[in-house]
This record gives C-alpha cells, sequence and structure tokens, in this order.
C-alpha cells in the first residue's frame, strides 16, 4: 500500500509514497514550493497557480499540488521559466492588495509578505484603480474578515464546506469583483481555525488582532487542557503575557484542527487578577499574607485534599508522596459534562483534562476517585478540619463547582489551591495559595485515548515552585 | 449577478413553491445529470421562468428541493449575469455593448433606452413592464446592434425601432 518511488526534485533524489501528493512530497523533504491554496487538511482547489513546477517530458508548466508522486520524475521548480510564472502569478494576487502591512494582524506570518520578497520585489505595474471592497467585518465568532486582503485561496470556504459541513462561507460576485462572504454569521465551534488557515489577513481573530506584533512572541508547544482530547497547541507569549493558542498537527489526537473552546485556554494565566502570592480572606477582600501564619494554622489538623483532573500524572505522583504517612484523606473532583459527549470533529463533552491519569495516580496511593469517595470525604469533613481545594484550571461550570465549597463549608480552615483568578464564589475560602498553570509546568496527561501527552513550560506570570505537594508536606509539619 | 451587495438579500414577502408542472420538469431535469448539483443552472432558470427573479425565498427552496447550502446557490447566482437576485420587470430586454454592436452603435441604443424608460441597470420601469440590462456578446455579431426581447433576438436595431419594439410589450 504505501510504496515508495524515488524522484528527482530539483536534480536531488527524493523518495515519496507512490500515488501521494507532489506539493507535500516535496515540504515533506524540506524543499521550498510557495502556495497559498494547497493545505493538507482540505481538499485540492488549485486556484492560487503558485505551486508550479516543470517536469522532464511534460510541454507545460503545471501546478504541484494537483499533481501525484510517481517513480522516475524528474521535476524542477528553479528554472527561470518556473521562477517567472511565480512572479507573474504573485503579481496578480497582490494587484488588488491594499498594502496596509502596517496596520494588519497578519504581518510578520503572511503569505504575501513572505512570498513578496521571495518572488516579488517589483514596482507596481498597475495603472488603474484598486478595487475597493468591504474591510471591517465582524463575522461572527470572533473571526473578522477584510475582503481586500483576500487573494480568494478559497481555503477557508473549503474548511466550513469539508470539515464543519456548516457552509457559512462561499465567493460571491465575479473576476476582480470576487469577494469571501458570510451566508449568515458563522456559527460553527471550529471558527478560529478559519484564521489559522488564511494565508493572508483576511480573516483575522477578534480575540487577537491589535494586541501583539507576532515576531514580539514566543511559542510553547504544549498540550490543551480544554478537554479530554488533549490536542497538540501552541501557545504565543511574551514577558508581557500569553496571547493566543493555536493548534500544532498531530496526526494521532487532532490532526490540523483545535476547537473554539480551546483557544481560551491561556487566558487565566497572565492575567493581572491572576493569584500571586498567598492571600488570605479579609472579610472577603483577599490581601496578601504569610505563608508561616497559614502553616501555623494547619499544623496538627486532619487535612482534606479535594484535587482537580487538570493537574498532570507527575505532579499527583509528588503529591501522594509529599502526605504519605498522614492521615490525610484525598478525593478527586470531576468536572460535570458540558454538551454533547463527542461533537464528530474534535471536541468532548468530558471536560476532565487528565481524569485518566488522575484514576491511575489515585488507585496507586490507595484512594477513592469516585464521586461516591468524594461525596464519603465531603461527610466526613468536621469543624476541626482543613479543607485543601485544588481550583480546576479551566472552570467551564461555576455552579457546579460553587455546590462543592458549599459542602466543605463545615471545615473551619478552608484553603483554596489555585493556578488561576480568584473568583467571587471562592470567598468561602480562608486563605488562597498560588500553584502553577499547565503553561509554567512540565509534565504528562492521559487523554481519552490513553495517550501520554506533553505539557511544556513557558515562561511564568505566577507562583511555579510550589505545587500541591509543597502544601501537601504540610500535613506532616 | 445583479447585486454587487452581497449581504444584502431580497424577500418576495410570500414563500415560493414550483409549480405541478415545474416540479415535474425539475424531476426531468435530475435524470439528465450524473449528480444533483449539475441541475443546478436549468433549476434556477426554471425558478425564473415562473416568478422571473430570485428572491431569498426561491434561494431557501431550492436549497432544501436539492439539498445544496445556501451559499452554494449564491455563488452560483451572483456568478452569472442572467440570474436576477432583484425584483425585474415583466419583459427581459438585453442591449448587447460588446464591440461589434458598440461599433454600430449598441451603447447609444443602452443609453438612449434607459433614458426614454426613465430607468436604470435592471431596474423595473415604473409599471413594472420592462427591465433592461447591458450585455456583453450575444453572440450574434451579424445581427449588430442587436438585442434580446424575453427569448427573442432582435437586430439591427436603431433607437426609434428599439423603443417601438419594446412599447408594445404587454
Amino acid at each position: 500500500m504505501t510504496e515508495k518511488v524515488k524522484l528527482t526534485w530539483n536534480g536531488k533524489q527524493i523518495e515519496a509514497v507512490k500515488g501521494s501528493n507532489l506539493l507535500q512530497a516535496a515540504l515533506d523533504n524540506g524543499q521550498e514550493v510557495a502556495h497559498y491554496c494547497y493545505h493538507a487538511g482540505l481538499s485540492i482547489a488549485g486556484v492560487c497557480r503558485m505551486c508550479m513546477v516543470e517536469q522532464d517530458g511534460v510541454p507545460r508548466p503545471f501546478p504541484s499540488c494537483n499533481a501525484t508522486c510517481g517513480e522516475g520524475m524528474v521535476i524542477r521548480n528553479d528554472t527561470p521559466k518556473i521562477k517567472a510564472a511565480v512572479e507573474n502569478t504573485l503579481q496578480f494576487h497582490l494587484l488588488n492588495h491594499p498594502l496596509d502591512c502596517p496596520v494588519c494582524d497578519q504581518a510578520g506570518e503572511c503569505g504575501l509578505q513572505d512570498y513578496y520578497m521571495k518572488h516579488g520585489q517589483y514596482d507596481s505595474q498597475m495603472i488603474d484603480k484598486k478595487v475597493h471592497k468591504e474591510k471591517v467585518q465582524d463575522i461572527g465568532k470572533n473571526v473578522m474578515l477584510d475582503a481586500e486582503r483576500c487573494i480568494l485561496c478559497s481555503r477557508c470556504t473549503r474548511f466550513t464546506e469539508e470539515v464543519t459541513k456548516t457552509n457559512e462561507l462561499g465567493i460571491l460576485n465575479r473576476g476582480d469583483h470576487a469577494e469571501i462572504t458570510v451566508n449568515e454569521n458563522l456559527k460553527n465551534d471550529y471558527a478560529q481555525n478559519l484564521v489559522d488557515i488564511c494565508p493572508v489577513g483576511a480573516l483575522t481573530s477578534k480575540d487577537f488582532r491589535f494586541k501583539q506584533r507576532v515576531w514580539f512572541l514566543e511559542e510553547v508547544y504544549t498540550t490543551c487542557i480544554g478537554c479530554e482530547t488533549g490536542c497538540s497547541v501552541k501557545v504565543s507569549q511574551n514577558k508581557n503575557g500569553s496571547y493566543r493558542v493555536k493548534p500544532v498537527f498531530d496526526e494521532t489526537v487532532n490532526g490540523h484542527w483545535m476547537c473554539d473552546d480551546g483557544r481560551s485556554i491561556y487566558k487565566h494565566v497572565s492575567s493581572p487578577t491572576r493569584l500571586q502570592v498567598a492571600s488570605e480572606n479579609m472579610n472577603g477582600l483577599f490581601v496578601p499574607a504569610d505563608e508561616s501564619r497559614v502553616v501555623e494554622l494547619v499544623t496538627g489538623k486532619k487535612a482534606n485534599f479535594i484535587l482537580s483532573t487538570s493537574l498532570t500524572n507527575e505532579e499527583y505522583a509528588r503529591f501522594f508522596e509529599s502526605i504519605k504517612g498522614s492521615k490525610a484523606s484525598v478525593a478527586l473532583y470531576t468536572l460535570p459534562t458540558q454538551g454533547p459527549e463527542f461533537d464528530g470533529i474534535l471536541r468532548r463533552g468530558d471536560k476532565n483534562a487528565n481524569l485518566r491519569g488522575a484514576q491511575k495516580a489515585f488507585e496507586a496511593a490507595g484512594f477513592d476517585h469516585t464521586s461516591a469517595g468524594l461525596d464519603k470525604v465531603l461527610n466526613a469533613i468536621s469543624a476541626s478540619d482543613v479543607a485543601y481545594v485544588v481550583v480546576p484550571e479551566i472552570l467551564y461550570n461555576e455552579d457546579h463547582f460553587n455546590t462543592l465549597l458549599k459542602k466543605i463549608e463545615k471545615a473551619s480552615t478552608r484553603i483554596a489551591l489555585t493556578p488561576g483568578e480568584t473568583l467571587s464564589s471562592m470567598k468561602v475560602f480562608n486563605y488562597l495559595l498560588p500553584v502553577p498553570s499547565f503553561l509554567e509546568k512540565e509534565g504528562h496527561i492521559v487523554n481519552f485515548q490513553g495517550t501520554q501527552r506533553q505539557l511544556n513550560a513557558g515562561l511564568s506570570y505566577g507562583e511555579t515552585t510550589k505545587d500541591i505537594s509543597y502544601y501537601g508536606k504540610w500535613v506532616n509539619v | 449577478m445583479s447585486s454587487h451587495s452581497p449581504n444584502q438579500t431580497h424577500s418576495m414577502g410570500a414563500p415560493f413553491k414550483f409549480t405541478d408542472a415545474n416540479l415535474a420538469t425539475y424531476q426531468e431535469y435530475l435524470t439528465r445529470y450524473d449528480d444533483v448539483e449539475s441541475a443546478l443552472l436549468p433549476v434556477l432558470h426554471l425558478v425564473q421562468e415562473q416568478i422571473k427573479w430570485l428572491p431569498q425565498e426561491a434561494i431557501e427552496y431550492v436549497s432544501v428541493l436539492m439539498n445544496i447550502p445556501e451559499i452554494k446557490i449564491k455563488e452560483v447566482i451572483s456568478f452569472y449575469d442572467m440570474f436576477y437576485d432583484v425584483p425585474v420587470g415583466r419583459n427581459m430586454v438585453h442591449v448587447c455593448t460588446n464591440i461589434t454592436c458598440s461599433m454600430f452603435g449598441g451603447r447609444e441604443i443602452y443609453a438612449g433606452l434607459l433614458k426614454h424608460f426613465d430607468t436604470d441597470y435592471l431596474t423595473p420601469t415604473r409599471d413594472g413592464r420592462i427591465s433592461l440590462q447591458k450585455m456583453e456578446c450575444l453572440g450574434a455579431c451579424e445581427m449588430a446592434p442587436c438585442m434580446r426581447i424575453n427569448n427573442d433576438y432582435v437586430g439591427p436595431v436603431d433607437l426609434a425601432d428599439a423603443i417601438n419594439k419594446l412599447e408594445e410589450l404587454p
């Protein structure tokens, strides 16, 4: 099935699967081929005409995205003929371009800029007036459309047709009047992917636009903790904060895409209201407090830990190690199911990012991870106890969490370990203690398939050295 | 391609349905092609035969009937000049302004007709009788300057001829 063939690309031998896409084969082998409309996750359109190649024995250049690999093909895309073809094609793409790079969010990662530097660098020969189209269009779901910047590669229309099957986008009118149009505002839950696949600045994210220049950002490659799918993502950040989440191609889990819910998982990490230091509740207002006072308070008291499902395997292991030999009871708070179990693309209703890892760690340490176990611990809490609650990193259903908080009110000392913002419902706690967020720790989580997914640490905006095992040690003080 | 404002839809204020005869014709159209999509062009013409133009209701009706997303139908309508998504007059008049007809005065005829009937591109006359549309090549250079009145070719014509012919229309 996967028969390999050898072909020659610009005089270099490359190997590819027989019948596979020629453009993809070249890209996989590190060859440079300019392209706009081709996307590995979408059907072939062949409309941008940028990926032209020449083949020995074929009289005319042809687009490589629409060709398949065969044994002994001799392909070139560095001949003068091809260079001229690409240059002329690019000139047409830029014919009506508004050249608003200084105010365009795509600047720095724009296909038009990149290829202009490589294949362009001519003076415009356009003497007619440029065709003007509507610029700032809010087409829903945090996506903004600028029709003037569009080169009509049709990636977005193919995405709504083939991936989400919602068909909101189309190309209306003809010739230089042709433009991307929404039939009705976007309604799919994967709309932010449109911003990713747009090779130019026509579709930009309302959440990200005008926040940061992309060349001031660094990427952290990590895993989304928004649900049990565990998509591969990269988070763009710099010392001022985190700014956006984009999917990373991962064949086994998420392919090319991710859902819109996952796009906002970064927000609490560098939020101005993120908890930075141990804080004490002074009549509903949290003020920085000395940690030693908390230690004094909890010393000698029975500890009840309610862990969340968004911690890493390593954190669970370290935590159970830290409380070894104590009488502390531990339970697991699982987030309620949100929406359908599986929406058919990526998103799952089970929002517990590392439920499987947590269950395994609980079992290994001899604790009950079921909801019955949670109830048992909650019922057994007495007034003299200390209740620690690890706040779930992404809370979809705050009401459900509040009912949990109601049940710990019996305990005289209530402490929250939170990787995020201070919520209004946290007033039930006496103390808030910071723990690292998912972007500030290395570790693994186990997704719904049982696959180990890697979390990587980026820049830190909060407390990163004191994870839950640090606080766990207090039970043995 | 009757309107250049893609976000604007025009309603006819009542639901649309094919007549029984047209529904039978539609079924016959389906037998002509391998897939349903291919029948879209004749089906849209059939709608225009019935009610002259393509209101939003008709687009929705065809979308459900043929199981084609609305946006795909709108793409087709906006691509072709002879599909109208705005209301038009009872009689459709196409005036050729391509090269041969222009050399013989086609543009002047079009401008003269607009002035005579006090109307604009596609806008129906006040009595709703006529819509005028200038066309690229009608493929009848030997009749230059020519025009198409509903389904009949007329030419060569001069402005006076053209006005007379149009005034006779019901």
